[in-house]
């Protein structure tokens, strides 16, 4: 299979938006998933940051981010955060993390904290956050849901039949949908949206049907893209969809009525996550 | 003198990523622009199109294809030397 091109030559923005991470000394994962859309993000000046360490309690196939016994959280992680947004002037931040299966509440509280703090020090800024399962507790989820993040995104990452196969055995895609379907019901004024990564070895009719299930909780924006095996011991890649294929994919989704859909073989969650919420408010 | 590498910090907290190269595209003595592609490296998720950060001539090609790179890796030497002196000269001659 004809893998993908990517011209690599950090620019003067992308060494910037590394100078400023690496002397707060945060994490992101664009670094952290070998993700190919940094030269773009960072050379435009954005990023997506991860918190709660580096090392996630979760073993997830297809993913490149560590694996293992995770760090202690850092208190000073919602500031660092924030101070990060404030050097690099964002307006819309997008912030993820590792899984912290550890801790007794996920993670929650450091999630509320940081968008937060970044709500603190930068006034008017737009909040995406990306957040594990929590295990499925809706007290987690209502502690996130209440710091008032605008948009919150929870992947499924695949679909239901491969779920068992390529996410780690704590997730599950029955729980993931019970997410994203608590958070719009906690709060119907929170963007909901979710990620599927074609090419593990999905059926068309499943890709159809994973959709129709997100737009059954509520789901707003869809992202679609194309799996790239970051590494030999990973999940192994089935299938390069086309250009044709993202955009007939993306013309369904609409139809099952997203309000707005990335569609894209190197689209990941966090890409051009600014103009998707835009289209999915005016929507 | 100027080294071309394979980028290291492209992602900057991973350094553990490993690749091969595929092709070289220049040879000693052939010159090379500035944001020219110059050789191309596989990785597992894609195929990394390595430029020039450099207008020069290629004094040494220090990779070959096949062989294991990482971030860093060295690829091929170039000179810099008189490359102000040429392009005030072609801005002179336009």
């Amino acid at each position: 299979m004809e893998k993908i091109r990517l011209r690599v030559r950090p620019s003067r923005r992308h060494r910037d938006v590394a100078k400023i991470v690496s002397g707060l000394g945060i994490a992101t994962v664009c670094e952290e998933a070998l993700c190919p859309n940094i030269g773009e993000c960072w050379g435009s000046g954005t990023a997506t940051f991860m918190i709660m360490g580096d090392v996630c309690t979760r073993g997830c196939r297809f993913c490149y981010v560590k694996s293992g016994k995770p760090q202690p959280l850092d208190p000073g992680e919602p500031l660092k955060v924030a101070l990060a947004v404030k050097r690099m002037g964002l307006d819309y931040v997008t912030i993820t993390s590792v899984d912290r299966d550890d801790l007794p509440d996920g993670g929650a509280r450091h999630y509320a904290e940081t968008i937060r703090a970044v709500k603190r020090l930068n006034p008017g800024v737009v909040v995406e956050v990306l957040i594990p399962d929590f295990q499925g507790s809706r007290e987690s989820l209502r502690v996130v849901v209440e710091a008032g993040p605008e948009v919150v995104a929870h992947n499924l990452e695949t679909v239901k039949r491969l779920t068992p196969k390529v996410r780690d055995r704590r997730a599950g895609y029955e729980q993931s949908l019970k997410v994203l379907e608590t958070v719009k019901e906690m709060d119907p004024g929170i963007i909901t949206k979710s990620s599927i990564l074609l090419g593990m070895g999905e059926e068309p009719w499943e890709v159809v049907e994973a959709m129709r299930d997100l737009r059954g909780v509520g789901v707003d924006i869809l992202v679609l893209s194309q799996y790239l095996r970051p590494s030999p011991r990973h999940h192994p890649l089935a299938k390069m969809y086309t250009l044709v294929e993202f955009k007939s994919l993306e013309e369904k989704a609409r139809s099952l009525g997203f309000k707005a859909v990335i569609a894209h073989p190197l689209a990941r969650t966090s890409y051009k996550a600014k103009e998707a919420y835009m289209e999915a408010i005016q929507g | 003198m100027v080294t071309v590498e394979v980028p290291g910090d492209l992602w900057p907290r991973r350094g553990d990523w490993k690749g091969r190269i595929v092709s070289i595209a220049k040879m000693p003595g052939d010159r090379v622009f500035e944001g020219e592609p110059v050789a191309e490296v596989e990785i597992e998720k894609a195929i990394l199109v390595i430029e020039s950060p450099v207008t020069g001539v290629v004094e040494e090609v220090l990779a070959r294809p096949g062989d294991p790179v990482g971030p860093g890796a060295p690829i091929l030497r170039v000179s810099t030397v008189g490359e102000d002196q040429a392009q005030g000269q072609a801005k002179q001659a336009a």
